[in-house]
């Protein structure tokens, strides 16, 4: 848990750093640069990736964990989905026309935000599976324990327990590293 | 009880049977048979006048004793429900000779020479010998068959002197309490031999119907002789031995060896009497006008509150210096009182030493009472187990020992045939024990350390014949069983006869078992003292006795951390108690090593189930922080896996 949760803070301190650090501008107008050259070079394809990565964006702009994590997912999947149609676009001219006739087709769309949404629900599906795996193992590492104690107590007695104890506030205390 | 027959050392008395005028002091007398049949008889003792055990093993021991009726064995035995020691004596070979209140026919010079004289002679020369004296001298006390030698009787059965009345005492030990007047010097035989030929040579007893105060003032105010004698006439020869068993002096009398050849080895002394300067003018002390030194102290002794008040005054150095010449003794004397105290300053001590100082042979008096520091014993034993009027009282007793006045005495120079260093080293020892709460100490060890006949008295064992540690193991044994159960089979009587008779061995351990706090610890600290006395004399089992400390002990037995030993413990103690080996039942209760390593093991079971306690707490307070951990790897494992399918996607789209 300390682990972890010195890890979680470090997460933190770097999604900082990357929104109001020295980098986070140099990422901005690199991205600004390429969404333009990409714009002015290939406007079929930015429409494309503008309009079938809007669930995206929009996870990027909600997602405000460390790492923003599930943002990233979202956008993998997101952009897993819309490979078809931009591979349509790419093979059956590259064109406005062309975009108008991809995007006619709701399928491409339709993978495009499903395959979203599933990067969406993932993170979620997965986390609660690792947390029954989590709580399994702590079920079983409390079975143990208190197996042990009762044995313990079987061959000394309640006394064993009964002497004096730590605080509960000082035995739930995460221990040094 | 008190009529069933009664075995001594291997000898057989028969209660039916009692004899008359053997015993000294009202003693219990019965007739004995030995093995072989041979007559005997047979003295029970009182325990709160003890016999002189040591004398009498010492002549039991000795294979020839002249002029003496010969102890063959001792025992204790139990008399109407009491322990008590008895001795058996050789059977007297006739009657007494002259008993108190008879008038007989005077003996005559040579009956008494021959008869008489140098029989005691040898006798008291066989006891010198062996360190001992006799103190029974007295007419009632000699017995002979026909016109043979006499045979002395008892001495032994009773404290010394106990049974002499003032006139066979000097007035140093007559006017002593009974039991007080100390084991003395073949002087004292002397003096007694002395007055008892005045009596046989007289046909009756000098002196005979006055009281005790009376006839040591008449022997201070005209001396021993003329006290004794008076107006009579002795035959010649017998005149000239009695002047001197009679000088004032003990050093003047004739010895032992000059008795048993008397006359031919007689030897020739200066004038044994020297009399006291008298004065002209008497002090009164109470009652009591006295002339002379030995008289004054005596009196100081024996009138206590007035004596005090007239040393207070300094009346009495007033006169010691006007009326006696004797300005030294009265600037001692002043010395020793120091400034005047104030009336309600104790001034027990200073008395006790002033007198000492006037008479250097005066016995120590205390409190209006006079012993011997040698008869301390007899009389504690009289002052704790029969206290009369006529004794030492408990509170004097206390404070006797308590402020160590024996050695206060004895630092006062004097003429004394004692020790002043012994005597001092043996109070120190006296009020170290006294005043020692602990068990096997106080005043029950000091009463068996100086009386050494008395068998165990605890309660505990009451009624059950107890003389040696062995023997009230093997009464306690029969007794335990009928003990109520908690009783706790130790008391301080019992205590303090077994550090007396293991010679401080297990004074640590008998302490443990009253600094017990709880019974179950009591009984386990019992445990060790009889454990290691069952070891030390080789005892038979004793079941009943261990079966009651293990019953007592139980409780001692949660103890015991692991549980399995615990229960283990359990059901072995019944089995070991069963056995009647009382060190393995200690040891079952109370092995130190085993103890620590069920402590350590205890500790270290502890401290698992604390860290187990507290891993279990842990566990169960960090859910939350799992909850954050699936979220973070399931997050990143989405993302993960949607990396691959991108990577998928392209593939497969790229047509490879």
């Amino acid at each position: 848990m300390g682990k972890s949760s010195a890890k979680m803070s470090g997460d933190a301190t770097t999604a900082r750093k990357g929104r109001g650090g020295g980098r986070a501008p140099l990422g901005f107008w690199a991205l600004g640069v390429v969404t333009g050259a990409l714009l002015g070079l290939a406007l079929p394809t930015g429409l494309l990736l503008a309009i079938g990565l809007a669930p995206a964006a929009l996870a990027a702009l909600a997602d405000r964990s460390a790492g923003r994590w599930t943002a990233r997912s979202v956008l993998v999947f997101n952009l897993a989905g819309l490979v078809p149609s931009l591979r349509a676009l790419w093979l059956e001219g590259h064109t406005l026309g062309t975009l108008v006739v991809v995007l006619a087709r709701l399928d491409g769309l339709a993978l495009a935000y499903g395959a979203a949404a599933i990067g969406a629900v993932l993170p979620v599906v997965a986390s609660w599976a690792i947390l029954a795996v989590l709580e399994a193992r702590a079920a079983i590492d409390i079975a143990r324990l208190e197996q042990k104690r009762a044995a313990l107590r079987e061959a000394w007695g309640e006394e064993v327990e009964r002497l004096p104890v730590q605080p509960l506030a000082k035995a739930i205390a995460p221990k040094a590293p | 009880m008190a009529n069933e027959r009664l075995e001594i050392g291997g000898f057989t008395a028969d209660p039916q049977a009692p004899v008359a005028g053997f015993a000294p002091a009202g003693l219990p007398c019965f007739r004995a048979l030995g093995a072989d049949g041979t007559q005997v008889v047979a003295v029970l003792c009182r325990n709160e006048h003890p016999a002189r055990l040591r004398a009498i093993l010492r002549l039991i021991d000795e294979p020839d004793l002249p002029g003496l009726l010969r102890p063959l064995a001792q025992d204790v035995v139990v008399w109407s429900g009491s322990a008590l020691r008895a001795v058996v004596y050789e059977a007297p070979p006739g009657p007494a000779l002259l008993r108190p209140g008879q008038r007989a026919e005077p003996m005559r010079e040579g009956d008494l020479i021959q008869n008489v004289v140098r029989p005691i002679g040898r006798a008291l020369l066989t006891l010198g010998d062996l360190g001992l004296t006799h103190r029974g001298i007295r007419p009632d006390n000699l017995f002979r068959a026909g016109n043979g030698p006499v045979l002395l009787g008892d001495g032994f059965c009773t404290p010394p002197a106990l049974a002499q009345p003032a006139a066979f005492e000097d007035p140093a030990t007559a006017v002593c309490l009974p039991a007080g007047r100390g084991e003395g010097t073949i002087a004292d035989d002397l003096y007694a031999l002395g007055v008892t030929l005045v009596a046989l040579a007289m046909g009756e007893w000098p002196l005979a119907g006055r009281d005790d105060a009376a006839v040591i003032r008449a022997k201070l105010e005209h001396g021993n002789l003329v006290a004794v004698v008076g107006e009579n006439r002795l035959p010649g020869g017998i005149a000239t031995l009695v002047r001197g068993l009679l000088a004032e002096d003990p050093a003047r009398r004739p010895q032992p060896a000059e008795l048993a050849g008397w006359p031919g080895t007689a030897k020739v002394r200066p004038v044994s009497a020297r009399p006291l300067p008298r004065a002209s003018r008497g002090l009164r002390i109470g009652k009591v006008e006295v002339r002379d030194l030995r008289s004054l102290a005596f009196a100081l002794g024996r009138n206590w509150s007035e004596g005090a008040e007239a040393l207070r005054s300094g009346a009495v150095a007033v006169w010691v210096e006007r009326g006696l010449g004797q300005p030294v003794l009265a600037a001692r004397l002043r010395e020793l009182t120091g400034p005047l105290p104030r009336g309600d300053e104790p001034f027990d001590g200073t008395m006790c030493r002033a007198i000492a100082a006037l008479d250097p042979h005066a016995p120590l008096f205390w409190q209006g009472k006079a012993l011997m520091p040698d008869g301390i014993g007899a009389v504690l034993a009289e002052t704790l187990l029969a206290p009369s009027p006529s004794g030492l009282p408990l509170a004097a007793l206390d404070a006797l020992i308590g402020d160590m006045v024996i050695a206060r005495w004895a630092s006062v120079p004097g003429e004394r045939p004692h020790d002043a260093m012994a005597l001092d080293r043996a109070a120190r020892r006296y009020r170290l024990v006294w005043r020692n709460a602990n068990l096997g100490s106080g005043p029950e060890r000091l009463l068996y350390a100086l009386n050494p006949a008395l068998p165990c008295l605890s309660p505990l064992i009451a009624g059950e014949a107890a003389g040696t540690v062995p023997a009230a193991l093997a009464a306690l044994e029969r007794r335990a069983g009928g003990l109520a159960r908690g009783t706790l089979p130790i008391d301080r009587h019992l205590a303090a006869f077994i550090a007396v008779h293991m010679d401080g061995r297990l004074d640590d351990a008998l302490a443990a078992v009253g600094a017990a706090t709880t019974p179950a610890e009591a009984a386990v600290a019992a445990m060790a003292v009889f454990a290691q006395l069952q070891t030390t004399h080789r005892s038979a089992p004793m079941p009943a006795l261990a079966g009651l400390l293990a019953d007592l002990a139980m409780p001692a037995l949660a103890q015991w951390r692991e549980r399995a030993r615990r229960e283990r413990a359990t059901a072995e103690a019944a089995a070991v108690a069963a056995s009647g080996d009382l060190a393995r039942l200690h040891a079952l209760f109370a092995d130190p090593q085993a103890r620590a390593r069920d402590s350590i093991a205890f500790a270290q079971a502890r401290r698992e189930a604390q860290e187990a306690a507290q891993a279990i707490a842990r566990l169960r307070h960090d859910r939350a922080a799992r909850e954050a951990e699936a979220r973070r790897l399931g997050a990143r494992l989405s993302h993960a896996t949607g990396l691959v399918v991108l990577a998928l996607t392209l593939l497969s789209l790229s047509g490879v």
